[in-house]
């Protein structure tokens, strides 16, 4: 049986986790505010062992997951593989999972959604995010980033506030649009069709695959 | 036909898109970068140029 | 002249506009510059005809409006 409860995956031992790591402190807060417990496995904590053990005494309903991948893999703490297709996506079982990672989407959330996970909401494609070189040593300051980790950051919001894996979807997907709208108008910054062209990158690749 | 095409979605832009660069037109001898906004001024003038932009972004499927 | 060729040309003229300070983050492809970008395209490779493909598939959203 599952409980309302999350857990999160988050390591930070490169430029690119350490940006999704600190997106992911948004989703915490809300967390705590609702109420959800929520298992945090930051940083050098993102291993497989710690995933599976949580995963066998505790049953959460959502599971976010940050980091690297490729079709068929989510990796973890120096890019070990935590959930990797026809290995073990059975612990995502009667699940819904977001997954922050490059195109697992692809064939890791299908099979994970054959063999009993409720719902995977993922990218197909590489995620991207683009970064100020000025700005990397303070990512929670990097205005460029920030605007990925709004559209990224709506699904896991929309999941915790009890919304179904489609509503987030939908949700996100929405947030997406109107950022690409704000980028377009007259006030948009130098940068803004980088802006607008990576977005629509993240938002053509993002999926949502349900039983 | 595709000039009444390319201004509906001129039109349609948002501003800050009508600054990006969609065509790549040989003026002379060399490769010049055209955006939406300097397009329309070679179409909305019916200039040989901006027939040749029309048949350029109509190869592209862009309007 | 080939549509690829026009194509190729279109995508790495606006990639010369894109401002030097923005990197763009693609997990397993690392962290991409200006420079990056317009050599995937130039070089045509798996990455280079992903970017063109996508590229195109947003410039021609903009026939139906945003």
């Amino acid at each position: 049986m599952t409980s309302q409860s999350a857990l999160i995956t988050r390591p930070e031992h490169d430029k690119i986790t350490k940006y999704l790591s600190e997106w992911n402190d948004e989703i915490i807060a809300e967390a705590k505010k609702r109420g959800v417990p929520m298992k945090d496995l930051a940083g050098e904590k993102a291993t497989r062992a710690e995933f599976e053990k949580f995963l066998n005494k505790q049953n959460p309903s959502l599971i976010f997951l940050n980091g690297h991948g490729d079709s068929e893999t989510v990796k973890g703490h120096k890019d070990e593989p935590l959930v990797k297709c026809n290995d073990n996506e059975a612990v995502l079982k009667h699940k819904v999972i977001y997954a922050l990672s490059c195109d697992s989407a692809a064939k890791l959330g299908v099979s994970a959604v054959e063999k009993g996970t409720k719902a995977y909401i993922g990218y197909t494609e590489p995620f991207s995010f683009l970064t100020n070189k000025n700005k990397e040593c303070r990512p929670k300051d990097d205005e460029l980033a920030n605007v990925f980790k709004e559209a990224s950051n709506q699904v896991s919001l929309a999941l915790l506030r009890g919304k179904s894996p489609q509503e987030a979807y939908d949700l996100s997907q929405m947030k997406f649009k109107e950022l690409m709208q704000k980028f377009s108008a007259s006030n948009a910054p130098p940068d803004a069709e980088e802006i607008r062209f990576w977005l629509f990158w993240d938002m053509q690749a993002q999926a949502v695959l349900t039983s | 036909m595709s000039k009444d095409r390319f201004m509906k979605v001129y039109a349609n832009l948002p501003e800050n898109v009508r600054q990006e660069v969609i065509a790549v037109m040989k003026v002379g001898n060399i490769d010049k970068p055209f955006t939406w906004n300097s397009a329309y001024v070679e179409i909305n003038n019916d200039t040989p140029l901006g027939k040749d932009v029309l048949k350029k972004l109509e190869k592209l499927e862009l309007i | 002249m080939t549509e690829d060729s026009d194509i190729k040309k279109l995508i790495l003229a606006r990639l010369e506009t894109m401002p030097e300070y923005i990197q763009i983050n693609l997990g397993s492809f690392g962290t991409l510059g200006k420079e990056d970008l317009i050599n995937h395209v130039k070089k045509g490779d798996d990455f280079g005809k992903k970017f063109i493909e996508v590229q195109m598939k947003y410039l021609r959203t903009f026939k139906q409006g945003m």
